[in-house]
C-alpha cells in the first residue's frame, strides 16, 4: 500500500513537474531520512534538545538550498526559519512543560502498548514532545519564509529603488496575502488527525470539562496551535532580514540573482 | 538598524481593549474552578521523596520518585479545606506525572476524608493561552483578513462538530463528510478569495481533486493487502474504521488542495488582468511554473506535520528493541499513508485546477475580456 502510493507520488511529480518534481521527491525522501537520523539518534541516549536543534537546522538548510539554490534569498529565509525555530523552543517550551503534556495520555493509558512497553527509558519525554512539536512546525514556517524573501525579491528587482523599510512592508503586505490559506492547511491536516479522538470523545459521551482538560486533546492542538503561531512570527522576521539583507548589500545582489 | 524601528507600536483603542479583554479572559480562566462541577484543588506544597530504581530493555536506570502533596481545594461544598494527595512519578515521564506547586488538579475525594485521589491536571488554561496568543498574533498582524481568517476556523469547527454528533445519531458516514467537505472548501474559499469567477474555479478544483484522490485511494486500497486499522491511534468501533480512516485522510488533504487550488487561480486571474489577449498555451505554460514552485513546499508541509506527532512514540518503541519495519508497516502506517494520499492531492490539484482556471477564467468568460477581477 505504502509503496504503491509512493510511486505513483513519485510518477505524479515527474509528470507534473518533470525535473523539479524529481529534486522535490528526492528532497523529500533526504528529510525523511534526516527525521528518522534524529529519532534513532535519541533512542540512543543523545541528549534530545541539541539533537533536534542540529536536525532541523540541518534539515532547514538541505530543504531551502537544494530546492531553491544557494542566494540571498535563501540566505534570508534560512536565518529567520532558524530564528523562529529557537524562538519557539524557548516560548513554547516551559508553555508544555507546565502545561504536562508528555508521556502516554488517558486513552493510551488504557491500550495495550502501554502495557507492553517498557516505561523506564530514563529519557526526557518533555523535551521529545518539545521536538515533535519543532518538527511539526518546520514545513509551515519554511513555506512562508519562503514565499516571502522569495516575493520581496521580486519586488526589489522591478524596483530597486525602494527602501529598507518599503520592503518590509511589502514583506508584511505579502504575508497578509498567504497567512489565510497556509493556517487552513495545518488546520484541516490538525482536523483529519482529530478524528478519531473526536469520535472517541463523542462515543465515550466525555463532558466538555473533561474533553477541554483531557492531555489526548492538549497534545493534539497545541503542535498545531504553535505551528501557526510560528508562522504568524516567521513573517515579520523573514521581511525584516531580506529587506536587511537586500539593501545591505546590493553590489552582491545584482551580480549573482538578477 | 534594529527591529523596533520597523515595528512601531502604535496601538490605537481598539487594540488595547483588545489585548485588555485577552488579559482579562485569561484571568479568568485562571480561577474558572467554580465552573466545574468536579472537585478541584491547588497544590501549595509538594514533598518528593526518592523511592527506587528500575531497569529498562537496554540497561537504562529509571527513578522513580514519591510526592507526597497538600493541597486546598478551590470549589464546590468544601472550598478551602487542605488534603493530602499522594502520586509518583519517574524520570522520563512516559506513563506518569509530576505536579508541581501552584497546578491545580482534579481530585476524587469523599465525604469528609483527608486524603483523595488525583484524577488529573486541569489543562485548559494552557490551551486558552495558546488560542490567545494565536488569535492576538493574527489580529496584530492583519486586522481584516485576521479576523476573517479567525471567523472563518470558528465557523468550520462549528460546522465539523455540528456533523460530528449528527453522525453519532447515526448518519451515514461518507455522506456526512462529503457534504462537510463540499460545506468546508465553499466557506473557506469564499472567505478568502470572495464573490468572484476565481473563487468558483478554485471549488471546482478543489472537489474534483478531492474526488480524484478519493478514487486513487479506493484503487489503491482494493489492489492491496488490508490496512491493519486496528493498529491506528484511538481506535473506537470497529465495524467503521476504514470509512472512519478515509474521512480522515480526505479531510487532512483538503487544506492543502484548497491552497494550491486558490493559488493558481489567482495566479491565472493575475495574468488575465495583466495581459487580456494571452494566449491558453501560455496560460498553461504560467500554471506549470506556478505549480513548480508550490509543489515542493507544501508536501513538505504535510510531511512535517502529519509525521512529527509520531516522534515520542517511535522513539519509545525503538528503545523498546522494535524493529524499523515494524514501525513502517504498523506504528506509522497510517500516518504515510495520510501524508502521501495528500501528496497525491497536491500534485494532482495543479493540473486540476489549471484546468478549472482556464476553462471558466479564460475560455468560458464572455467576450469583454477580462471578466475575472
Amino acid at each position: 500500500m505504502i509503496l504503491t502510493l509512493l510511486i505513483l507520488l513519485f510518477f505524479l511529480m515527474m509528470i507534473v513537474g518533470g525535473n523539479r518534481g524529481v529534486d522535490s521527491f528526492f528532497a523529500l525522501v533526504g528529510t525523511g531520512f534526516a527525521l528518522l537520523v534524529e529519532v534513532y539518534l535519541i533512542a540512543w541516549g543523545l541528549p534530545v534538545i541539541p539533537v533536534t536543534l542540529l536536525v532541523s537546522i540541518g534539515i532547514v538548510l538541505i530543504v531551502l538550498y537544494v530546492q531553491n539554490g544557494v542566494n540571498v534569498k535563501m540566505h534570508a529565509a534560512v536565518v529567520s526559519v532558524c530564528l523562529t525555530i529557537l524562538f519557539v523552543m524557548v516560548t513554547a517550551g516551559p508553555v508544555l512543560w507546565s502545561a504536562g503534556i508528555s508521556g502516554y495520555n488517558e486513552i493510551d493509558q488504557y491500550e495495550e502498548i502501554s502495557m507492553y512497553l517498557s516505561a523506564n527509558l530514563n529519557i526526557s519525554m518533555s523535551a521529545i514532545m518539545l521536538s515533535a512539536v519543532v518538527f511539526g512546525l518546520l514545513g509551515a514556517v519554511m513555506d512562508t519564509a519562503v514565499a516571502i524573501t522569495t516575493a520581496v525579491h521580486e519586488v526589489y528587482v522591478n524596483k530597486p529603488e525602494l527602501t529598507q523599510k518599503e520592503l518590509f512592508h511589502a514583506g508584511l503586505r505579502i504575508g497578509r496575502d498567504i497567512l489565510g490559506t497556509t493556517i487552513n492547511t495545518l488546520f484541516f491536516a490538525g482536523l483529519g488527525e482529530c478524528i478519531m479522538l473526536a469520535v472517541l470523545f463523542m462515543k465515550n459521551e466525555d463532558n466538555l470539562a473533561y474533553i477541554l482538560n483531557s492531555k489526548a486533546l492538549f497534545q493534539e492542538v497545541s503542535g498545531l496551535l504553535i505551528g501557526a503561531i510560528g508562522c504568524l512570527i516567521v513573517i515579520p522576521l523573514s521581511s525584516y532580514m531580506v529587506a536587511r539583507l537586500l539593501r545591505g548589500s546590493k553590489e552582491r545582489v545584482t551580480k549573482e540573482d538578477i | 538598524m534594529t527591529l523596533k524601528k520597523y515595528m512601531k507600536f502604535k496601538l490605537n483603542r481598539i487594540q488595547i481593549l483588545g489585548v485588555l479583554l485577552i488579559v482579562a479572559f485569561l484571568i479568568f480562566m485562571s480561577c474558572n474552578a467554580f465552573l466545574y462541577k468536579d472537585t478541584i484543588a491547588r497544590v501549595i506544597k509538594v514533598e518528593n521523596t526518592f523511592d527506587y530504581e528500575d531497569y529498562g530493555p537496554n540497561e537504562e536506570i529509571e527513578k522513580y520518585y514519591e510526592q507526597s502533596i497538600k493541597a486546598v481545594i478551590v470549589n464546590g461544598t468544601r472550598k478551602g479545606d487542605e488534603i493530602s494527595l499522594m502520586n509518583t512519578y519517574s524520570s522520563s515521564g512516559i506513563n506518569d506525572e509530576r505536579y508541581r506547586k501552584g497546578e491545580q488538579l482534579f481530585v476524587s475525594i469523599s465525604e469528609d476524608a483527608e486524603k483523595g485521589q488525583i484524577l488529573g491536571k486541569k489543562r485548559d488554561w494552557y490551551l486558552a493561552f495558546l488560542i490567545c496568543l494565536f488569535v492576538a498574533l493574527l489580529l496584530f498582524l492583519n486586522k481584516k483578513q485576521g479576523g476573517l481568517i479567525a471567523v472563518t476556523l470558528l465557523i468550520n469547527i462549528a460546522v465539523f462538530v455540528v456533523a460530528l454528533q449528527r453522525y453519532g445519531k447515526g448518519a451515514d458516514l461518507v455522506a456526512t463528510a462529503f457534504a462537510l467537505m463540499l460545506f468546508f472548501s465553499v466557506i473557506t474559499l469564499l472567505f478568502a478569495g470572495g464573490f468572484q469567477r476565481k473563487t468558483l474555479a478554485a471549488i471546482v478544483a478543489t472537489l474534483l481533486t478531492t474526488f480524484l484522490c478519493f478514487g486513487i485511494y479506493e484503487i489503491v486500497l482494493n489492489c492491496n493487502d488490508r490496512l491493519s486499522y486496528e493498529m491506528m491511534d484511538y481506535v473506537v468501533n470497529p465495524t467503521d474504521l476504514p470509512e472512519l480512516f478515509l474521512t480522515g485522510v480526505l479531510m487532512g488533504s483538503l487544506g492543502a488542495v484548497m491552497d494550491v487550488t486558490i493559488s493558481i487561480a489567482a495566479g491565472v486571474a493575475e495574468i488575465k488582468e495583466q495581459t487580456p489577449d494571452i494566449s491558453t498555451k501560455d496560460i498553461i505554460n504560467s500554471v506549470r511554473e506556478m505549480g513548480y514552485d508550490i509543489m515542493g513546499t507544501m508536501i513538505n508541509v504535510l510531511f512535517f506535520t502529519y509525521i512529527s506527532g509520531s516522534i515520542p512514540i517511535v522513539i519509545i518503541k525503538i528503545m523498546n528493541g522494535y524493529t524499523l519495519y515494524h514501525l513502517v508497516h504498523f506504528q506509522l502506517a497510517f500516518e504515510i499513508v495520510r501524508f502521501l494520499v495528500g501528496a497525491i492531492g497536491i500534485v494532482l490539484a495543479i493540473p486540476v485546477s489549471g484546468l478549472c482556471s482556464v476553462l471558466l477564467l479564460h475560455k468560458w468568460t464572455p467576450s469583454k475580456g477580462g471578466a475575472a477581477k
